[in-house]
């Protein structure tokens, strides 16, 4: 087969860039945190360390027994359909994952993937008919190689249509008291059916403008047998129907 | 138990191949850089995950930047593909005859047009084996399709690409 025409496109990157690149991983920062090194031993054993967190710890019991304080406090977090929020017009602080471990999941079909996740999942009927699942991003975190991401469940319908994507995240780690950072007003309570609250959470923190905005879309977010489901989308009818119809 | 990877070589293969994917791929100089950064320090980050009796480097490699892609694609799939010229007509050699130089990136051009345009599926054969230059055998184990059915796939989209550049000839 002659087909040495199509390594025509290949080419050199840039040898500065290659530079840089080597310098950057070479660099010791680039190591991955020796944290899992400090096991609960090593911990009880630096006094210091103990020392501090002790201080620490009685310092935010006495302020928090201060009532004007703890208003304060309380006035920033709020809890909408059993889920804990903390609401700031502010910056949020960066949040860019620099220095936690990666962790890859297993890009299987959805078949494989719901065999290999330990819990049951009722799976929505109603994915609206211009909308395909997208076979090829079926993703699942399983097992001690999950780290915290374990047990996990990634998968989406995209549209023949439009570049919309419906995504479907489901996990039984708990969501409810993450203390999730949100813009005012971006977060409201919504009912499923008479016994299965949900929240909605619109936009989200755009590092790029420096501003809460529209762009990351809607969430919506529930509970159902310790296991916690959240649609994003843009369109919250469409994401109401698909999230109603996992209760039937 | 972690295994000795000599980091500085698996760099000096590997990073022409990951950069390479990804061009043949999007078409677009700075996202191959951006992704090839990205794959490579997620590899580093990830070694200590890496067992050989599971699969080569590259096998391992290439499976960490098909993820990158994907999360790339899935964050800008409104922003669409963009396509850059290859090699910037500045780039190559001062000797080559100028009549013959513009052909050549014209023909550049037509041929990533082309490749951009084919099935996901077909593309990621075509920049893994032709850009990143793995074997049959080891795309087989990138993308968990049969060794056999990755030839016959390759063979078929080849065909058709030399098709179209006649056809494009012709005109």
């Amino acid at each position: 087969m002659d087909d040495k025409f199509l390594y025509q496109l290949q080419e050199q990157p840039d040898a500065e860039f290659a530079k840089t690149l080597h310098r950057q991983l070479s660099q010791p920062q680039s190591e991955p945190k020796r944290r899992f090194d400090m096991n609960i031993h090593n911990l009880i054993n630096n006094k210091k360390l103990v020392q501090v967190a002790a201080l620490f710890v009685i310092a935010i019991i006495a302020v928090m027994s201060i009532s004007p304080v703890r208003a304060f406090v309380a006035s920033f977090i709020t809890n909408i359909a059993g889920q804990l929020f903390e609401v700031t017009a502010d910056y949020p602080g960066d949040n860019n994952g620099e220095g936690e471990e990666i962790i890859e999941p297993q890009v299987v079909s959805l078949g494989d993937a719901l065999a290999a996740f330990p819990h049951n999942i009722q799976l929505p009927s109603n994915i609206p008919s211009e909308y395909t699942l997208d076979e090829d991003n079926v993703r699942v975190y399983v097992g001690d190689g999950a780290g915290p991401f374990s047990n996990t469940i990634e998968f989406g319908w995209r549209s023949n249509t439009q570049n919309d994507f419906i995504l479907l995240h489901i996990t039984d780690r708990d969501l409810t008291a993450i203390g999730e950072i949100v813009a005012p007003n971006s977060v409201e309570e919504i009912f499923l059916d008479d016994t299965h609250p949900a929240v909605l959470i619109r936009g989200g923190w755009n590092a790029d403008k420096k501003a809460w905005g529209d762009g990351a879309g809607i969430r919506l977010r529930w509970s159902v047998s310790n296991l916690f489901y959240e649609l994003t989308g843009t369109d919250q009818e469409q994401l109401l129907e698909i999230a109603k119809s996992t209760l039937k | 138990m972690v295994e000795h990877i000599d980091w500085d070589a698996v760099y000096t293969k590997e990073l022409p191949r990951v950069y390479n994917f990804f061009l043949y791929k999007l078409g677009d100089k700075e996202f191959a850089q951006d992704l090839t950064a990205t794959t490579l320090e997620r590899a580093w980050k990830l070694r200590s995950k890496y067992r050989s009796a599971i699969a080569g480097i590259s096998s391992w490699l290439f499976g960490i930047a098909r993820n990158v892609l994907k999360e790339h694609l899935r964050k800008n799939r409104s922003g669409g593909q963009k396509l850059q010229g290859i090699t910037s007509v500045e780039e190559m050699s001062a000797k080559i005859d100028v009549e013959e130089m513009v052909q050549q990136q014209q023909e550049k051009v037509r041929l990533h047009k082309i490749l951009l345009k084919l099935p996901d599926r077909e593309q990621d054969l075509i920049a893994l084996k032709y850009g990143a230059g793995l074997t049959n055998r080891e795309i087989a184990q990138v993308t968990g399709l049969s060794e056999s059915n990755v030839g016959s796939i390759l063979h078929r989209t080849v065909n058709n690409i030399r098709a179209q550049l006649e056809n494009d000839d012709g005109r």
